[in-house]
C-alpha cells in the first residue's frame, strides 16, 4: 500500500479504508486460520481487528512500524486474547485444542482436501500458541523476521528459534498422522 | 513438513467470506457527509471574521496615527 493511500486512510477516508480491507482481508483470515481458529471465529476476529484499525487510525505512526506490522499486531493481540479466554473457559485448550465436532464433517464425507486441512488444523492446534503464531505470520510475504519480532514482542533470534521449533514439531506431527 | 501440507499452510486454510468487505464497511458507519449549506455557512463565518479582524486592525492603526498626529 502506498503512503498516499495510508495518509488518506488516516484522514478517515472510507475509500482508502476499503482498499486496506480489500488488500489485507485474505492474509489476516489466512493467519487466523493457521492459528487453528474456525472460519466463524476467524471472521469475527478479523472484523473486530479491522474495526479497531479504523478507530485507531490516528495512532498509526509509519516511523515506528509499517502498516502490516501495526495491523498484524492488532490481529495478533485479539487472537491471543481470544485463545486465552477460550482456554480459561475450558472451551478450547490453549496449546492443544480439540476440533469442534459441529464444525467439521465426519471423515467419511470429507473430500481429500478437507481431510488434509482437518489433519493440518489439528496438528497446528497442538503447537504452543507462541510457536504457532510465528509460523502463521511467516507465510505472509510482507512481514520479515524483524516485523514478526515486533508483533510478537520478542527478539529476531527468538522468532527464528520458534519458527524452527514449530516447523520441526509440525513435521513430526504430520508424519505421525501418515504412519 | 510434506510439500502438500506446506502448500495448504501457504494458502492459509481459510478464505474470507464474499461479503467480508461489505460488513467491515457497514461496521464503521455511514460516510461523514455534511450538507452543502454548512460548507457555505463555514465559508461565510470565515470571511466575516476576516473582515471584522481587518477592520479592527485598520481602526487601531487609524487611532494610533490620529493620536500621534494630534501631538
Amino acid at each position: 500500500m502506498d503512503d498516499q493511500l495510508i495518509s488518506r486512510f488516516q484522514r478517515g477516508e472510507r475509500t482508502a479504508f476499503a482498499k486496506l480491507v480489500e488488500h489485507y482481508q485474505r492474509p489476516v483470515i489466512a493467519y487466523l486460520g493457521r492459528l487453528g481458529l474456525s472460519a466463524a471465529e476467524a471472521d469475527e476476529l478479523a472484523q473486530d481487528a479491522f474495526f479497531r484499525v479504523w478507530k485507531n487510525a490516528a495512532e498509526f505512526d509509519p516511523r515506528r512500524a509499517s502498516l502490516p506490522t501495526w495491523l498484524f499486531s492488532i490481529v495478533h493481540n485479539l487472537a491471543v486474547n481470544a485463545l486465552r479466554r477460550a482456554h480459561r473457559r475450558g472451551h478450547l485448550p490453549l496449546d492443544a485444542a480439540i476440533d469442534r465436532a459441529d464444525e467439521s464433517p465426519g471423515p467419511d464425507v470429507m473430500t481429500e482436501l478437507e481431510r488434509r486441512k482437518h489433519i493440518l488444523r489439528n496438528a497446528l492446534r497442538r503447537l504452543p500458541v507462541a510457536d504457532r503464531s510465528v509460523l502463521a505470520l511467516s507465510y505472509f510475504c510482507e512481514l520479515d523476521h524483524a516485523a514478526i519480532a515486533k508483533i510478537e514482542a520478542c527478539s529476531e533470534a527468538a522468532v527464528k528459534q520458534r519458527l524452527y521449533r514449530a516447523r520441526l514439531v509440525l513435521r513430526r506431527l504430520l508424519e505421525s498422522e501418515h504412519d | 513438513m510434506t510439500d502438500s501440507f506446506d502448500d495448504l499452510l501457504e494458502q492459509g486454510l481459510l478464505e474470507p467470506s464474499t461479503d467480508f468487505l461489505e460488513r467491515a464497511m457497514s461496521r464503521i458507519g455511514p460516510p461523514r457527509t455534511e450538507p452543502p449549506w454548512r460548507r457555505w455557512a463555514r465559508g461565510a463565518a470565515l470571511l466575516g471574521g476576516a473582515l471584522l479582524g481587518g477592520a479592527q486592525l485598520l481602526a487601531f492603526a487609524l487611532a494610533a496615527w490620529t493620536s500621534s498626529a494630534a501631538f
